[in-house]
């Protein structure tokens, strides 16, 4: 087995029930780049083994994704979507990772940041206007 | 839904791509497996963990563990787990399935189509349409420049007869 060939079986693994795959905002792929270079060095395989455990439980638990880990879902109001975050924590780590599901279920990943070491609980407030906007650009506006 | 502000796993993934090694992703998959079905487990007994904790005799601490794929299991601890909880274990070597699907697919269908294209120099498409077949599962370093040949090597040996195509798909594109 080469590389490629094993990041297929895991891609395989995560979207084993979600025929769509997982989709990422361009500018949550920078915001993660910008963790991994300045708040993991030294710890990117922490960082990777926490990332898929918790693209597994997003894959198995879908909307009830919450409910695994320290998870949360950030309840929207009225006709409003719920949005999710999700905990990449250890002793090294501490960083948030937002996302939301399309109405077909597929996960769209929209925000990740860097929460203080040891915070638990996290404000997201000044993240919703962002989080929305990121999931029209994606999905486009209702 | 696919536009500019798309990117798929493949985009995530190579962020790591330096820094990890095949051997830690297949780790990362087991590990992920794994803490999903113990999660689902516990959830499904609508337990928390130190309840399930208590019903399969470890601590909770162990059990925070298992699930945040932070514990290097050995196979007598995932099957006293196993007992525990009524499942079955299986753990298996095995050559990826993957590839060997796709093989089986190109084999049956376009590459049986275009065995004898392939030899005529002025074929172009069959020839093309291998390369790409072969490239697919080659890391994407390598290319008809690249002078390392292990990894080309390495997935090559699983069958000379597709080698030999290779080579010859390979001079054709060059």
């Amino acid at each position: 087995m080469n590389k490629k060939t094993a990041f297929d079986l895991l891609i395989k693994h995560l979207t084993e029930y979600n025929t769509q795959g997982f989709i990422f905002h361009s500018d949550f792929i920078k915001e993660l780049r910008e963790l991994i270079t300045k708040h993991s060095a030294g710890h990117e395989k922490e960082l990777f083994n926490i990332m898929i455990k918790q693209f597994g439980f997003v894959n198995t638990f879908n909307t009830m994704v919450n409910t695994t880990d320290s998870n949360e879902i950030l309840k929207g109001l009225k006709n409003e979507m719920d949005f999710y975050s999700l905990h990449i924590e250890n002793k090294f780590l501490n960083f948030r990772l937002l996302m939301t599901f399309t109405p077909e279920n597929t996960p769209v990943f929209l925000v990740a940041f860097f929460e203080k070491s040891g915070k638990k609980v996290s404000s997201y407030d000044k993240y919703k206007p962002v989080l929305k906007t990121r999931y029209n650009q994606i999905v486009g506006e209702k | 839904m696919k536009n500019e502000y798309c990117c798929d796993l493949n985009d995530l993934l190579e962020l790591f791509d330096e820094k990890i090694s095949e051997a830690d992703i297949i780790a990362a998959k087991a590990l992920s497996e794994i803490s999903s079905v113990i999660v689902k487990q516990r959830l499904d007994l609508q337990m928390t963990q130190k309840e399930f904790a208590s019903y399969i005799g470890v601590s909770q601490g162990m059990v925070s563990k298992w699930e945040s794929a932070d514990y290097n299991f050995s196979v007598k601890s995932l099957a006293e787990i196993a007992a525990k909880l009524d499942l079955d274990l299986s753990v298996k070597l095995h050559k990826p399935k993957v590839i060997h699907e796709e093989i089986e697919a190109y084999s049956s269908s376009t590459y049986k189509s275009i065995q004898k294209p392939v030899y005529n120099r002025t074929a172009n498409l069959p020839s093309a349409s291998m390369l790409r077949f072969f490239m697919k599962y080659m890391p994407d370093d390598i290319n008809e420049n690249t002078k390392d040949y292990s990894c080309k090597k390495q997935y090559l040996n699983i069958d000379e007869s597709y080698k030999k195509e290779w080579e010859v798909a390979k001079c054709y594109n060059m």
